[in-house]
């Protein structure tokens, strides 16, 4: 539905609609989750603000990314002093870059992880899923399973690994299957 | 030499945390010149958020049911929770009003502190807290000025950051184990909310309560806070809420609110309550910090 302007009142619904894939375009900027909540708050925040500026309800999710962009280089610049951060330059190029994904592509790429994970057993995917939970979340899971931290870790990453290469395949298949 | 899976695995190490600052430097130079590795780093990026998307979506596993050892049966924080956030930006009661309270569940709440700064003589010890129920930070309790009324009472707490400081905070740690232990089926949550006010503003500072658990005991939990990294990586379960007031609203009281679920295993839970968002380049402003009230909700739902 296309109208003239988007009122406060459709803001929720707009932004829950989307955050998901917010949150993704985020990720690509940010080096650890508790980064990425912080800056889609303070993100909302300021699509609240600025939601005159917004025409037409179809162009939120692009309108949207800019801001999150915009806080996202923020938080960077406040955390110029943490060395575990990428440049800024960087971020820049990788902003750019990932702005071509759509929202379709998300949802493929959703759809074939799935596939993929239910491919997996059971212990290796909960692996997978506790290492994704949160923040440091590696280290956690070998300290609770007494492993080493780095041995948890090539673990994990080969199931990642495994899971990219999967989720490759699957999108491929579908490609050719639908194309 | 291919250096592709050198490459993809130091961008498993950043996703993961695992990097030290020589790989993320590494990567980052890596990143700038090689547009190829970009795309795989940001497929890799889309894949940890499906990654997330899809675990937390994942049932909490009952106790009962669970052989994994205590930390891997956490509640971990939800960014689903993001829209609950968001409303409770606009309206604080919102997020209040949220717990059920029909349907035989009981509700029980005890007061751990209230404080509204009303001893003139108060001092409070700076730095990080070493104890729990006690506040530390650079407050000191004044009289309000500028036609500014106490919350509660007649005094105020005066927050001063240190000039250059871009946040400023006052600490206070809950030690759980000075309460009564959770019964079976019980939930219990730490609710804290905190009137703020920026009357001699040249600044645009935000307000922050931000509540955070840990399994260690307090005076361990100062350790953790010294280092950033390490506090990120030892929290079990954190809630923070930011607002924002308007420009052209100084002096007036911002009630800033926020509900931590304390997840099983926790023994302390640090209360920071603070400024930020501060101009290093304007004057220093002072701040009032007034009606801090935390209380430890029980939450029963009887099995039907």
């Amino acid at each position: 539905m296309s109208q003239d302007s988007v009122d406060q009142s459709d803001f929720m619904r707009l932004f829950v609609r989307h955050e998901r894939d917010l949150r993704v375009f985020a990720r690509g900027m940010l080096p650890n989750w508790s980064a990425v909540d912080d800056v889609l708050q303070e993100a909302s925040v300021v699509m609240w603000k600025k939601l005159h500026q917004l025409e037409k309800e179809e162009d939120f999710f692009t309108w949207a990314r800019v801001i999150v962009r915009y806080e996202a280089l923020r938080a960077r610049r406040n955390a110029a002093r943490d060395r575990l951060v990428l440049s800024e330059e960087t971020l820049n190029l990788l902003a750019d870059e990932s702005m071509d994904t759509t929202g379709g592509d998300l949802e493929q790429e959703r759809a074939a992880l799935n596939s993929c994970l239910q491919k997996m057993g059971d212990e290796q995917r909960d692996l997978v899923f506790a290492a994704s939970m949160r923040d440091g979340g590696v280290k956690e899971l070998a300290e609770a399973t007494n492993r080493t931290a780095n041995s948890l870790y090539k673990l994990i990453g080969r199931l990642r690994a495994s899971l990219r290469e999967c989720v490759q395949r699957e999108l491929q298949t579908r490609g050719e299957t639908h194309g | 030499m291919d250096k592709t899976p050198k490459r993809e695995e130091l961008i498993d190490r950043y996703l993961t945390g695992m990097a030290d600052e020589a790989e993320v430097e590494q990567l980052d130079a890596w990143l700038k010149e090689d547009e190829q590795l970009r795309q795989t780093f940001l497929s890799a990026t889309r894949m940890d958020s499906h990654l997330r998307e899809r675990a937390l979506e994942q049932p909490v596993k009952k106790e009962a049911e669970s052989s994994c050892p205590p930390t891997l049966r956490f509640r971990w924080f939800n960014p689903g929770a993001a829209a609950g956030l968001l409303i409770g930006l606009f309206s604080a009661s919102v997020v209040w009003a949220a717990i059920p309270q029909g349907g035989g569940i009981t509700r029980t709440s005890q007061e751990v502190v209230t404080e509204n700064f009303e001893d003139p003589d108060m001092k409070l010890k700076m730095g990080l807290p070493d104890r729990a129920n006690q506040w530390f930070g650079p407050v000191v309790s004044v009289a309000p000025e500028d036609g500014v009324s106490a919350v509660q009472g007649s005094r105020v707490g005066q927050l001063s950051p240190n000039p250059g400081n871009r946040a400023e905070s006052v600490r206070y740690v809950v030690d759980l184990d000075d309460y009564p232990e959770l019964a079976p089926g019980h939930v219990q949550s730490l609710q804290v909310k905190a009137s703020f006010s920026a009357p001699f503003t040249g600044q645009k500072p935000k307000f922050r309560v931000e509540l955070a658990a840990f399994s260690e005991a307090p005076v361990d939990v100062r350790d953790a806070w010294k280092v950033e990294k390490e506090v990120g990586e030892r929290v079990l379960q954190q809630v923070v809420r930011n607002h924002l007031p308007s420009e052209d609203e100084p002096g007036k009281w911002h009630e800033v609110s926020a509900s931590l679920e304390i997840p099983e295993g926790s023994r302390s839970v640090v209360i920071s309550l603070g400024v930020f968002r501060l101009d290093p380049d304007k004057p220093v402003s002072d701040f009032y910090l007034d009606g801090i009230e935390v209380q430890l909700v029980d939450m029963y739902e009887p099995s039907t």
